[in-house]
């Protein structure tokens, strides 16, 4: 296999993760939370890069990892305790995680040239970075995610459309929004590297939200959908991105994706 | 009469705030099996919260709630269905009326397990008896209103409990909606089983329910037998002095 | 000198958005910032390789321009799609910002443009981009302008601004032209948003926006308190923030940001404690 091949394949997997994901975030209307998520990220990454010194990939992973789910906590307990809407304190979360990860990313920059080693791809996305070994972390987080899927599938569906009921048979709907957050974190940390911190949420939620209005009615059709768009787009954005090599791939995806959408808004207007 | 009925459920002292505003306050009341009950008060009162206090949905900061005289929530909770009010959900989500009410038979199916032909056999079969067979495909979004309430009906009865507590069944719906829920909710009833409601009609009221909990401010004002309780006096208590005059 | 002028500039941006900013967190706008931070992106790049120089008011121009596509193609969305509009408004503005980046990382070198200036705004570079005419930051004037004008905006129209933030309804029913107030907030939202946009970055300007007001919502139920807290924490945030980064190092807008960050932490923590209720303010 060569290299390209290699990188599509990789990439095909993150399309899967995030199709499936990103069904559950906009039906949850939760989409706007993974915002929240991929900003959060790089200020592990920057973390984990100072106290190892090195560019382990899991390492960086296991960094944006801890503090994405830091800025959720951090989300819910503020929602909690503070009379702030959630909006306002989506922004500040936000913000500041970005703040400090930009914060940390600068202070790399300036202290060692070593770090200049595609830190930067982090934030913009380049699917050429994919390296054969990073397949095996996407194939990974595929599987759990499809596993969980699978596990978890009509508890999702009845927290999604009906809390009070859940909660009335018992369901904890607390524990359904975990397993929902795992499995963006999850994906959104597989997926940083190759689509980029700011683009990868429009990942998430432009696929699904077009699988959600192609087809209204039945769950299974709208995860085939949104799994489809995810690879078409995924792997067209890569291919342009190699042609203009300049370019960050993550930037293409979405542009593809809303092009995709706007289709089918404008069929779905006709209807 | 009621000497011979068993408590069906049991509320003591309870209380329940959001913030700083207490909803219920110190709220206690015994109600009896077998009979349709309506829960009345002004808006706001606590009526909903009361049933979401019994279903755990709410936090309860203090106090306890028996059924059957002994068992707590998590021992029975098999035997209750529950039926949020229709706001409460986003029906434009991806789901037709079958699997809204397959969503009832969770003791059947359980959450991970496939769901079989005589699972849909049955759903249908209580579809049917909110005559909404025929809606089965149905995306839930293409229903009226009062539709939309008879197929969450149907997924109480599918939860086949011994005790249904209904949060403003009838709410926002047509006549002929409301014939039927009411004429199964009767029908239930006679076969022993308990139905807690939560009710805003005045003129319907002694139609509907044999017993009464009357609320004020998320305090239990009284509660009793109908005929002895839906007094002018007790009414203005609970709503103000306006609507009593709606009773003769 | 330079520090000077950097933090004149800098600390009129933050009166402004501050101030702005106040009405946008008691009114669940916030976000409307960060919208249009991220997708007036392609605006500013067409301006820049259009003009191949800097240019505030060409810039300003089209990145208004662009501001105002986002919001029609938005609502024209919303009125097609029912219920997802969280979705909607996710998914537009990042295809303006990922359209913005494309134009800058192909075009960009000619026009002095990268990816860098769109992630930390140009801080640092104020004083060195001095106009032809006087010896003074090419910002400055502008940003002089702006914030003088947007005080003066909320100072003598704070009470419809207020009587608006708490019920739309209301104000109409008395009288207010709620659709002028709302016109006149949005489009001073918008041009300071642009404006800073260039010193900050486009994720941290909604932090300009949302946390000094934040902050002060957290200690004070009075609008006009939380107006005049606002201002005072985002002035004190841009110089401890400032200084925080010359010692330091690291980006000084993020730094900024992370002094607002720890403002509102404090007053979370007040706040829970009760410490300031005591007070009284």
């Amino acid at each position: 296999m060569t290299n390209f091949e290699y990188v599509l394949l990789g990439a095909s997997f993150i399309a899967i993760s995030a199709g499936i994901v990103g069904v559950w975030l906009v039906l949850r209307k939760e989409a706007l939370r993974s915002d929240v998520v991929t900003h959060s990220v790089l200020p592990g990454i920057g973390i984990a890069f100072l106290l190892f010194q090195e560019k382990k990939l899991w390492l960086l992973l296991l960094g944006a990892f801890v503090t994405s789910l830091l800025s959720l906590v951090s989300l819910d307990t503020l929602s909690k305790h503070t009379r702030l809407k959630k909006d306002t304190l989506m922004a500040l979360v936000l913000s500041f995680f970005f703040a400090c990860g930009l914060w940390l990313l600068v202070k790399i920059q300036e202290s060692k040239n070593a770090a200049k080693t595609g830190l930067g791809n982090f934030i913009f996305g380049k699917m050429a970075s994919i390296l054969p070994e990073d397949i095996l972390f996407a194939l990974i987080v595929l599987f759990l995610v499809v596993t969980i899927n699978f596990l978890t599938y009509r508890w999702l569906f009845f927290t999604s459309f009906d809390r009070t009921f859940s909660e009335s048979i018992g369901v904890k709907t607390s524990l359904a929004s975990f397993i929902v957050t795992f499995m963006s974190i999850l994906t959104i940390v597989v997926g940083i590297q190759a689509v980029g911190v700011v683009m990868l949420s429009a990942l998430l939620i432009i696929p699904s939200t077009i699988a959600i209005i192609i087809e209204k009615k039945n769950l299974s059709r709208i995860f085939v959908w949104s799994i489809g768009i995810n690879i078409l787009v995924i792997v067209i954005g890569t291919i342009l991105s190699y042609s203009f090599p300049k370019t960050p791939t993550g930037a293409w995806i979405v542009v593809i994706c809303f092009l995709i959408a706007l289709v089918f808004f404008l069929k779905n207007n006709k209807k | 009469m009621l000497s011979k009925n068993k408590i069906v459920l049991q509320a003591k002292n309870l209380q329940v705030c959001y913030g700083n505003h207490q909803v219920l306050k110190d709220f206690s009341c015994d109600l009896p099996e077998g009979f349709m009950i309506g829960i009345i008060g002004a808006n706001g009162s606590g009526k909903s919260t009361f049933l979401k206090a019994i279903m755990r949905i709410v936090p309860v900061d203090s106090g306890e709630v028996l059924f059957w005289e002994k068992y707590n929530l998590q021992e029975v909770r098999h035997q209750i269905a529950y039926l949020p009010q229709r706001n409460s959900v986003d029906w434009d989500f991806p789901a037709t009326v079958l699997d809204v009410v397959l969503m009832g038979l969770y003791k059947e199916t359980g959450l991970f397990g496939k769901i079989r032909p005589k699972h849909k056999e049955k759903a249908l079969f209580y579809l049917e008896k909110v005559k909404m067979q025929d809606f089965a495909q149905k995306h839930i979004a293409e229903l009226s209103g009062g539709q939309q309430q008879r197929v969450f009906l149907a997924r109480a009865f599918a939860q086949e409990a011994q005790l249904y507590l209904l949060d403003e069944p009838l709410a926002g719906i047509d006549a002929v909606t409301e014939e039927i829920i009411v004429e199964n909710l009767q029908k239930l009833n006679s076969e022993g089983k308990t139905i807690v409601m939560v009710h805003h009609q005045i003129d319907t009221i002694s139609e509907y329910f044999q017993y009464l909990l009357m609320i004020r401010q998320g305090e239990v004002i009284t509660s009793g037998e109908t005929k002895e309780v839906l007094t002018n006096e007790n009414l203005q208590q609970i709503y103000g002095i306006k609507q009593a005059f709606v009773i003769q | 000198m330079q520090d000077i002028w950097i933090l004149v500039v800098v600390s009129l941006f933050a009166l402004s958005s501050s101030a702005l900013g106040s009405f946008l967190v008691v009114r669940q706008m916030v976000m409307l910032t960060d919208t249009l931070s991220h997708s007036i992106l392609p605006g500013i790049a067409i301006a820049y390789i259009v003009q191949g120089e800097k240019n505030n008011l060409f810039i300003l121009i089209f990145a208004l321009l662009c501001g105002l596509l986002i919001v029609s193609i938005i609502n024209w969305l919303n009125s097609r799609i029912r219920n997802r509009n969280d979705a909607v408004l996710g998914s537009v503005y990042t295809f303006f910002f990922a359209v913005g980046i494309i134009l800058v990382t192909l075009f960009g070198e000619q026009a002095d443009l990268d990816t860098d200036c769109v992630l930390f705004g140009e801080m640092l570079y104020i004083p060195f981009d001095t106009l032809d005419w006087a010896e003074m930051p090419r910002n400055f004037p502008l940003a002089l302008v702006v914030g003088i004008g947007v005080l003066f905006f909320v100072w003598k129209s704070f009470r419809p601004l207020s009587i608006i933030s708490f019920d739309e309804t209301f104000a109409q029913s008395i009288g207010v032209n709620v659709t002028f107030w709302n016109y006149a907030l949005t489009s001073l939202v918008t041009i300071v948003t642009i404006l800073s946009f260039e010193i900050v970055g486009s994720v941290m300007v909604v932090a300009m926006f949302a946390f000094p007001p934040a902050i002060a919502f957290l200690l004070t139920k009075r609008l006009q308190i939380m107006l005049i807290i606002s201002l005072i924490v985002s002035i004190f945030s841009v110089v401890i923030g400032y200084y925080f980064s010359v010692w330091q190092g690291g980006s000084s807008a993020a730094s900024i940001v992370i002094v607002q960050g720890i403002f509102f932490m404090l007053s979370v923590i007040f706040n829970k404690v009760g410490f300031i209720n005591k007070i009284k303010i």
